[in-house]
């Protein structure tokens, strides 16, 4: 990871099969109990919910969990500020408890 | 979704709305659950709920002041929805009377006024919805002297006016803070656009045709064959004769080349028509990417386009499963062919140039295209007025019939 703004820290995530899987994507989530909080990323929500389209409607079935896990790596790597998602509190306070229910709308393509 | 899908009235707050179905019809506006279908149009909940409410006509015999407008707003919200799909330019005028500790002021609605009303309903006024989406004829009819107050500026009138009072009225309706397409409050805001998210089918994966799926080349694997020293990328197994499931010796190719067992590849055609190995498209897909603005004319990769996504994944697409070995690096054999789909990534039109070359340098560039970010504003025209956030459109733009709610 080298230069990466989250050396060191160690985050849990969640990954929820349903029984379509691989044919509808897990749900996952950074773990944000006991103690463990979600990393403070442009895409990532205060309550663990990570807004990446390979999650969401780009999902495949060629994926894997390593394959995410890899994918939500390099996004925390190639991140140059930490900060919370400008909508966070917004999205926090109304957002479903299973992160699939939640229809984002993905533009950024840089981080 | 259907614009033409029937509302629903709630026979509580009298809002037309989409009810939520949790999983029996609630209203979306008061959560009650007395709530109706409008479909008979012979037999429209709204007519019983005006003649219950008796709201008709009495404008002006309401008591004076607040109560007035108050009144007199509710009529228009009420029956202006009601009616607003008959609503003519040559209705009746109506008189808004405002009475304040300066004095009193009427406003004039109606007669030549866009606005107008239904014939035989002198006291009709269309929502604010309604007349915000529509523009004024020319006002050729307007005579000089008249207050005629039209469109935006009499939305801007009311609002500041609400705005600027705290009206006993609103005791009731911050519960959820929605009043029709006006909100009140945050969460209102967010529900309304969730709503509009939910009702927006343009990112979602189209999925291939029975007859498409039916027609894919089909190969029941025997002894020598080629594809056996492949693996099925789906469940990641190598094909073999010996299955227990006879139908796993039947191989799907894809027009890209990329070989699954049937089973595997069938559920997901049915919920997205693309290679799940490099996005091949078998039925034209939505762009997860909308192409800057100024590119839109340019070339010819755009949804409705049967090779919107074939193109680049084509040329490549056969060599693909030779290629990842070559390449070898950690991303290629993760992702596989899905570094084709690379060639129709665009970057967002805000983008420097600088910052994606400095991206492409330091990452993979397959991960910087999958991961992207919010971006909730979809509200077709927002405003902030009199200190009140307020949706302005057209009810077809909210996609959801306009929904009133006063008490």
């Amino acid at each position: 990871m080298g230069d990466s703004l989250y050396q060191g820290e160690v985050y849990t995530l969640q990954f929820r099969f349903d029984p379509q899987y691989p044919i509808s994507s897990p749900a996952v989530q950074f773990v944000v109990a006991d103690g463990k909080q979600a990393p403070i990323h442009p895409h990532v929500y205060s309550n663990g919910h990570i807004c990446a389209s390979i999650l969401g409607n780009e999902w495949s079935p060629v994926l894997s969990v390593v394959a995410v896990c890899v994918t939500l790596q390099s996004m925390l790597a190639s991140c140059k500020k930490k900060e919370r998602p400008v909508d966070n509190d917004r999205y926090v306070r109304n957002a479903p408890e299973n992160p699939k229910k939640t229809l984002f709308h993905y533009d950024d393509d840089t981080v | 979704m259907s614009a033409r899908e029937p509302l629903w009235f709630c026979h509580e707050c009298h809002a037309e709305m989409r009810p939520l179905m949790v999983p029996d019809p609630v209203c979306a506006s008061c959560h009650g659950s007395f709530v109706e279908k409008m479909e008979n149009p012979a037999d429209d909940p709204r007519e019983f709920a005006h003649d219950f409410g008796d709201a008709d006509g009495d404008e002006h015999g309401a008591p004076g002041g607040v109560d007035a407008l108050l009144f007199t707003l509710q009529s228009v919200m009420d029956r202006g929805i009601a009616r607003s799909n008959q609503r003519t330019n040559t209705g009746p005028a109506v008189t808004f009377e405002l009475r304040s500790p300066n004095g009193s002021r009427t406003i004039r609605l109606g007669g030549g006024n866009p606005l107008g009303g239904r014939p035989e309903s002198p006291g009709a006024v269309p929502s604010m919805s309604s007349f915000l989406g529509s523009n004024p004829p020319g006002g050729q009819r307007d005579e000089p002297g008249r207050q005629d107050i039209s469109g935006v500026l009499m939305a801007q009138y009311l609002m500041a006016l609400l705005g600027n009072h705290d009206l006993p009225i609103f005791g009731g309706i911050p519960e959820n803070g929605r009043m029709g397409d006006y909100v009140f409050n945050q969460e209102a805001l967010d529900q309304i656009i969730s709503q509009i998210m939910e009702n927006s089918n343009a990112h979602r994966p189209v999925p291939a045709t029975d007859e498409i799926i039916q027609k894919l080349p089909r190969e029941v694997l025997t002894e020598g064959s080629p594809t056996l020293e492949h693996d099925c990328a789906v469940c990641k197994e190598q094909f073999k004769l010996e299955t227990e499931d006879p139908d796993e010796q039947v191989v799907v190719t894809l027009p890209c080349k990329h070989p699954f067992h049937e089973p595997c590849i069938t559920p997901w055609l049915k919920s997205s028509g693309t290679c799940p190995v490099c996005r091949y498209a078998l039925v034209p897909q939505p762009e997860h990417h909308p192409p800057p603005p100024q590119n839109t004319g340019g070339n010819g990769s755009r949804p409705g386009s049967p090779n919107s996504r074939s193109g680049p994944s084509n040329q490549t697409g056969s060599g693909a499963a030779n290629r990842i070995p070559e390449h070898g690096g950690l991303f290629q054999s993760l992702f596989g062919g899905l570094s084709n789909h690379l060639g129709q990534h665009r970057h967002s039109p805000l983008l420097k140039t600088g910052e994606v070359e400095h991206s492409r340098l330091h990452r993979s560039s397959t991960v910087d295209q999958i991961l992207t970010r919010p971006h909730f504003v979809l509200v077709p025209r927002r405003r902030r007025m009199g200190g009140i956030p307020v949706i302005m459109g057209t009810a077809t733009s909210l996609g959801a019939g306009p929904t009133i709610w006063i008490s």
